[in-house]
């Protein structure tokens, strides 16, 4: 973008520089690619060492006192106490509101307290850990600044006198959501359990829909203050290892304060930051991002977040929702066109609505000319900010809906139907073909699954709306043209966003979805190292034949 | 890449219709076939230097002179293919649906998404076109289909021989030019490294041509018969007016429009994205993005030229589809056959 | 970068009042014509009638119809869905130029149905009319040609319907049912147009007549059209001679024939359905009413269709031309006024003979007419004979036109009773 628009008059002799792509659209024979060990894993806190523990006791407690300001700021506890029954000291130290308390208490405190130990034992953090620590997660530790990570992340840490090392004791225990059905993501057929804030609840749900080993989980922390944390799923035997090493690389080269939300991440690794349309999947349910991990996807999980990042993502993703896959073929496919036509209806309709009101009015039955012509003569407003307003006041009910406190929600319903319809005709501000309109467009858009495109949709319709009041039909499908030309270029971590339609990939689950029997293969616009799912069909019963070891027509083994 | 069949939409089939007559048709056929004969050049020529474009292996073969001017006339045609088929869309736009709208108007919006277009390259295009490929089929289906529905002449394609046997011969090997945008593949032949790929794209992009030409000339000619098809304007547009089929399915040509409009920003994107192509490669840049605008500019002034619609038809019908065939055909087969000479010549030597 | 974007954008926006809406209407802004007249004007100019619909009326279904049908005067009367209005001009475009004199919402021909031709423009020609409506575009090529006996004013002031609000409804409903009646061709200007411009191709149009005597409230006592009653059939007639009362004050029913683009004659409903039988279109059931062979005083009524299409084999000799029809028909046994049961095998037999002997009479009475008296090709006998010569010159230099008049002709019918209905016997009253 530096060059800005210069380049395109000036001229600018530097050869075009390759983006990153997973194997470019002009089909180069892809090299076998080979799962390498990562440089330098996810795990590696994303700031620079900090400095190690003193042999001190009384050094690294001033020290935490001095890390924590704990003068002004409340919630570090400091707990001295003799530990093993020696006159050793030792202190432990947690964030008050991060801690489990019982779990403290039972796990570290009355072990180091009450059993007997030999001074070398308590000297010696690994012992510790290996013979009094049982019952919980303990490592050791001499690093300054990873001491103080584990203590806002929720763990207790133990400091010895005379040794330069601490004990990291896991006793997380602040309050959290239980897992809940998703809010936004609803579905009939299927698991009813979303994610939760808890990143390791999360990552539980999802474990537990993967059980392999070949589930790689590289957890790191992304954001200098809020430490969030990050996790990487795929599978190491399917994703493709180039796919896992860009957004590794883009995770680890984030350098940012604070990142609340899934959201945020988003915005910080998508490739193409000023489009219109979701480059990345999000997501609150397991079970689609166990599906799509088992395709060759990554998942990223974040931390506080109940929405989960699937990359790439494709446009027929965004349509798709995880109820397709457990409703039987037909349905499913049925409903997906239904979706495609919302997409496009509640993109649409405005724009084509005024092009052919204004522009071509040949186009419409007559009758329904008539009616519009006739309807129209008492409204005061063109016809383009007729839809205009009307466009405005549902988007305005829709912000409003989801703003509005609970106990007044019903409220909003009744004023938007008083607005947008009888009462809007009857003042003869608008014509009752555009109430039509409208809410035939509002319907379209709720239709669509994924909340961010129903944004893009939401934006985009404004848009085709100013070109069909200036062009008419010619406007709409230029602009038309114009967007699907922006978006054919457009790479989601390397996968042509508008793939597996163009460039084509037939994978039996773009629109149509065919029977779970008949989808054999991967995805292969994203590239997975294994094409197949599994190697032969899953049905080896042979469904034309009956049971042959019963030979006859009763199709139940008798009770006798 | 079915830009080969995009003329179709144009008055091009009138034209025909005024040459041949109710065996229009076979003008197509003929034509289609000395065709096939451009894409064996082109592929020939291509294969003797894999992985690289016309334009390139061009030079290679006839040397950076006689190259450049070979590539510089493939470039000019590039060029007038663009402009023309500018022009031609605008102009039936503005005839057909908009009427009261200026042409610079029209010519500015189309100019603007096209040059879109080849600012984000062949990979823009050509996916947007597999995208719109399936509508655009469906939709001449559909209407072809229901012109012929709505109203069917008995025997129009008769007599037989139209103006006469060799005249129909003599016009299909000239009009070869109507396949003449298949040298576009050569020009992608550098995007698509894979040569069975391209030998692929080739054969089918002429076959889906010279089908969809086939189809709409024949419907043509039954809807319109004799006289009548040799004097309307605008062919596919006029047979999308007449479709009635009840009270409830006409007046389709919004979708024939929609299709019209598409497939025209596509042609001319790709003929422009083939001179600029062209042309970087004869002024030897590394990139051919900021030749786009100030062709274009250029485009849209040439587009401007011809003072009506009646010359600019016939501008295209009669120099570019007659001189056309030089273009098409002997500059590729005179190339290929320098090619197999002198590589022949290199392996006598080497062995 | 931010200001150059926002400076971009102000400037798109900036155009966007500019750039737009050359051919933006609000459809309220314009007049919706439902049917276009054209009569014979003063110093070689055209008088164009206009029925425009209101649109207020046609969308509310507030029909003004009612009584007022009979509003004759101004244009349209009190209460009705539609106005209209004449203007002379040399052509259509002129007309509507005119007509932005008085009418303020912009005259659009888009949506209109129906062209009528007054009589007198169709024997002087209509070739100075249709050629220039078929290239402007507001004409779309869909539209009905119909010919009004009398003038097309009268036609169009009286097409008050009485079922519906929109005339244009109307003119559609009524065409459609024609496309299976069959009283009149179902003639939309395209098939006009290519008919006028080929070599002996006769166009067809439909033939519309005012019918004042029932505008006025009662049918006239007339001479049936066919004097003596040739063949009986009410069916026999042309537009503005139908025995009836009631319901809208005109009526559609016969042919309009033209040689190139000038009127040769009138064929009735009769003869219509003939025509339509000649060509192939009767593909659904049409009834027919044939003297009953039993007792020649009653008739039969029979409701017959194309079996398949007619074989037209056409021979050529030089100059000589000699064409054979076979017409297979089929049909149902719609109503036997007498006792005599058709489903015996025997009478069932007579009764296709007599079927055949009278249709065959029909036939080739309009063969004569057309053919012979008028020179027009209507059955697409010149398409056929196109094969019979090389080239399109040979073709051209021949001038078929020339030559329909001196063909010789045959005709051969065949008829097969299907089914008879929901009675075998017919019901016989007893004493």
């Amino acid at each position: 973008m530096s060059k800005g628009w210069k380049r395109f008059f000036v001229a600018d002799l530097t050869p075009p520089s390759p983006s990153f792509s997973l194997g470019d659209w002009q089909e180069h024979p892809e090299s076998d690619p080979q799962f390498t060990e990562p440089e330098s894993p996810l795990t590696e806190p994303l700031h620079t060492r900090g400095e190690p523990l003193s042999q001190s006791l009384a050094e690294n407690e001033s020290w935490l006192k001095k890390q924590f300001m704990l003068s002004t700021s409340q919630g570090l506890n400091l707990r001295p106490l003799l530990i093993g029954q020696t006159p050793i000291e030792g202190l432990i130290a947690f964030l008050e509101d991060q801690v489990d308390w019982q779990h403290l208490n039972r796990t570290t405190l009355t072990p180091l307290i009450d059993t007997p130990m030999e001074e070398t034992v308590v000297r010696d953090p690994r012992a510790l850990i290996q013979r009094v620590l049982t019952e919980t997660q303990a490592t050791s530790e001499n690093d300054r600044t990873k001491l103080t990570n584990a203590l806002l992340t929720g763990s207790a840490i133990v400091l010895i006198d005379g040794v330069s090392e601490a004990i990291i004791v896991e006793v997380k225990g602040w309050a959290k959501r239980s897992v809940d059905r998703p809010t936004a993501e609803l579905s009939v057929r299927g698991p009813q359990e979303g994610f939760t804030e808890d990143i390791r609840t999360n990552l539980s749900l999802v474990r537990r829909r993967l059980r392999t080993a070949d589930l790689m989980i590289e957890r790191g922390h992304v954001g200098r203050i809020s430490q969030t944390d990050v996790a990487m799923l795929y599978l190491k035997s399917v994703a493709n290892p180039k796919l896992v090493e860009e957004t590794r690389r883009r995770l680890r080269s984030i350098d940012i304060d604070y990142i609340a939300d899934s959201g945020s991440l988003e915005q910080l690794i998508e490739d193409r930051p000023f489009s219109i349309y979701p480059n990345i999947l999000a997501t609150e349910r397991p079970d689609r991002v166990a599906a799509q991990v088992a395709e060759g996807y990554v998942a990223l999980l974040v931390g506080n977040t109940a929405y989960a990042l699937i990359l790439p993502a494709t446009i027929p993703m965004f349509i798709h929702s995880p109820e397709d896959a457990y409703l039987r073929w037909p349905y499913a496919s049925y409903i997906r066109l239904i979706r495609v036509l919302a997409f496009f209806a509640a993109l649409l309709i405005p724009g084509l609505y005024v092009a052919i009101a204004n522009f071509h009015q040949e186009m419409i039955p007559t009758s329904l000319m008539l009616a519009i012509s006739g309807t129209r003569e008492t409204v005061p407003l063109p016809v383009v900010m007729e839809v205009l307003v009307m466009e405005l006041m549902f988007e305005l009910i829709r912000e409003a809906g989801v703003r509005i406190p609970t106990v007044i929600g019903p409220t909003i319903g009744i004023v938007g139907a008083l607005i947008l319809g009888q009462a809007a005709v009857q003042a003869g501000v608008v014509s009752p073909i555009l109430v039509i309109i409208t809410s035939g467009t509002a319907l379209a858009s709720f239709a669509i699954p994924n909340y961010s495109l129903q944004y893009s949709v939401r934006l985009l319709r404004f848009a085709y709306l100013l070109a069909g009041a200036v062009f008419g039909l010619f406007g709409i499908t230029l602009l038309f043209l114009a967007v699907t030309m922006q978006q054919a270029t457009k790479n989601s971590f390397g996968v042509p966003w508008l793939s597996p339609v163009t460039p084509y990939r037939p994978m039996g689950d773009t629109y149509i979805r065919l029977p779970t029997w008949a989808q054999q293969n991967r995805p292969a616009h994203i590239r997975p190292q294994d094409r197949q799912r599994q190697t032969r069909d899953p049905r080896p019963w042979d469904p034309r034949s009956a049971h042959p070891q019963q030979g006859g027509d009763d199709d139940y083994p008798s009770s006798r | 890449m079915l830009f080969v069949g995009a003329k179709i939409f144009l008055a091009l089939p009138r034209t025909l219709a005024e040459l041949g007559g109710p065996a229009a048709w076979m003008i197509v056929l003929i034509g289609g076939l000395t065709a096939s004969l451009t894409v064996i050049a082109i592929l020939g020529v291509l294969t003797h230097f894999p992985g690289r474009s016309l334009p390139e292996a061009t030079e290679a073969v006839l040397g950076p002179v006689i190259g450049s001017l070979v590539n510089l006339a493939y470039a000019a045609f590039f060029y007038f293919v663009g402009f023309i088929g500018l022009r031609e869309f605008s102009e039936n736009i503005v005839a057909a649906i908009l009427p009261r709208t200026p042409l610079p108007a029209v010519l500015i919006a189309f100019l603007a998404v096209i040059v879109y277009g080849c600012l984000l390259g062949a990979e823009a295009i050509a996916r947007t076109a597999w995208f719109v490929a399936p509508f655009t089929v469906a939709g001449v289906i559909a209407l072809l289909g229901g012109g012929l529905v709505t109203y069917r002449a008995t025997n129009a394609l008769y007599p037989f021989w139209g103006p006469g046997g060799l005249e129909i011969a003599g016009w299909g090997v000239l009009s070869v030019s109507l396949f003449s945008e298949i040298l576009i593949v050569g020009v992608l032949g550098a995007e698509l490294r894979q040569r069975e790929k391209l030998v692929k794209a080739a054969w089918w992009s002429l076959l889906m041509g010279g089908l969809f030409l086939l189809g709409t000339v024949l419907v043509h000619l039954v809807v319109f018969p004799y006289p009548s098809s040799a004097r309307v304007s605008f062919p596919l547009l006029e047979i999308s007016r007449l479709i009635v089929t009840g009270r409830w399915l006409q007046r389709v040509e919004s979708v024939f429009f929609v299709i019209w409009v598409m497939v025209g920003a596509l042609k001319v994107s790709v003929a422009h994205y083939g001179c600029c192509r062209t042309v970087a490669h004869i002024v030897r840049l590394p990139r051919y993005q900021y030749l786009v605008i100030p062709l274009a500019v250029t485009l849209y002034s040439a587009s401007l030229l011809p003072p009506n619609l009646t010359t600019a038809v016939d501008l295209d019908a009669n120099i570019l589809r007659s001189v056309g065939w030089i273009i098409s055909l002997a500059l590729p087969l005179l190339t290929w056959l320098v090619a197999v000479l002198r590589n022949g010549r290199r392996a006598g030597r080497a062995a | 970068m931010r200001r150059k974007l926002a400076f971009s954008l102000s400037l798109a926006f900036a155009l966007l009042p500019v750039a737009g809406c050359w051919d933006s209407t609000s459809p309220e802004h314009i007049a919706w014509v439902a049917a276009v007249g054209v009569d014979k004007g003063s110093e070689g100019n055209f008088l164009f009638t206009f029925q425009t619909v209101l649109p207020k009326a046609a969308a509310s279904g507030a029909s003004g119809g009612g009584g007022g049908g009979s509003g004759g005067g101004g244009g349209g009367g009190q209460g009705h869905s539609f106005v209209v209005y004449s203007v002379e001009a040399p052509d259509v475009i002129t007309a509507i130029e005119m007509s932005d004199a008085f009418v303020a919402r912009r005259v659009n021909l888009l949506h209109s149905k129906a062209l009528i031709l007054g009589e007198e423009v169709v024997e002087e020609g209509v070739g100075r009319l249709i050629a220039p409506a078929i290239r402007y575009r507001e004409f779309r090529r869909t539209l009905y040609v119909m010919v009004s006996r009398g003038t097309a004013q009268e036609f169009i002031r009286q097409a008050q319907p009485r079922l519906e609000t929109d005339p244009g409804l109307w003119y559609e409903v009524m065409m459609t049912w024609q496309k299976e009646m069959n009283l009149v061709p179902p003639v939309r200007i395209h098939e006009f147009a290519l008919a006028m411009e080929r070599p002996g191709l006769g166009a067809r149009a439909g033939v519309v007549a005012a019918r004042h005597d029932i505008a006025a409230g009662g049918a006239e006592t007339r001479e049936p059209g066919d004097p003596g009653g040739r063949f009986g059939s009410p069916a026999a007639v042309l537009a503005g001679d139908v025995d009836r009362q009631g319901e809208i004050p005109v009526e559609f029913i016969g042919t309009a024939v033209f040689k190139a683009d000038k009127l040769k004659g009138y064929l009735t409903g009769q003869e219509t359905r003939a025509v339509a039988l000649l060509r192939g279109e009767l593909d659904r059931r049409t009834p027919v009413s044939v003297p009953d062979p039993k007792h020649p005083d009653q008739r039969v009524v029979l409701l017959v269709q194309n079996q398949a299409q007619p074989q037209i084999t056409v021979r050529r000799n030089g100059e000589q031309v000699h064409v054979s029809f076979v017409i297979r028909v089929e049909g149902d046994i719609g109503s036997v006024p007498s006792v005599t049961d058709y489903t015996e095998p025997e009478s069932m037999a007579l009764l296709e003979k007599a079927v055949e002997r009278y249709m065959s009479r029909i036939v080739q009475d309009v063969l004569e007419t057309s053919l012979g008296e008028w020179g027009t090709d209507l059955y697409g006998i010149g398409d056929r004979l196109k094969p019979t010569f090389p080239t399109i010159q040979d073709w051209i230099a021949w001038d078929w036109g020339t030559k329909v008049d001196q063909v010789t002709f045959d005709s051969h019918l065949v008829f097969h009773v299907r089914r008879h209905g929901l009675q075998a016997e017919p019901a016989k009253p007893q004493g």
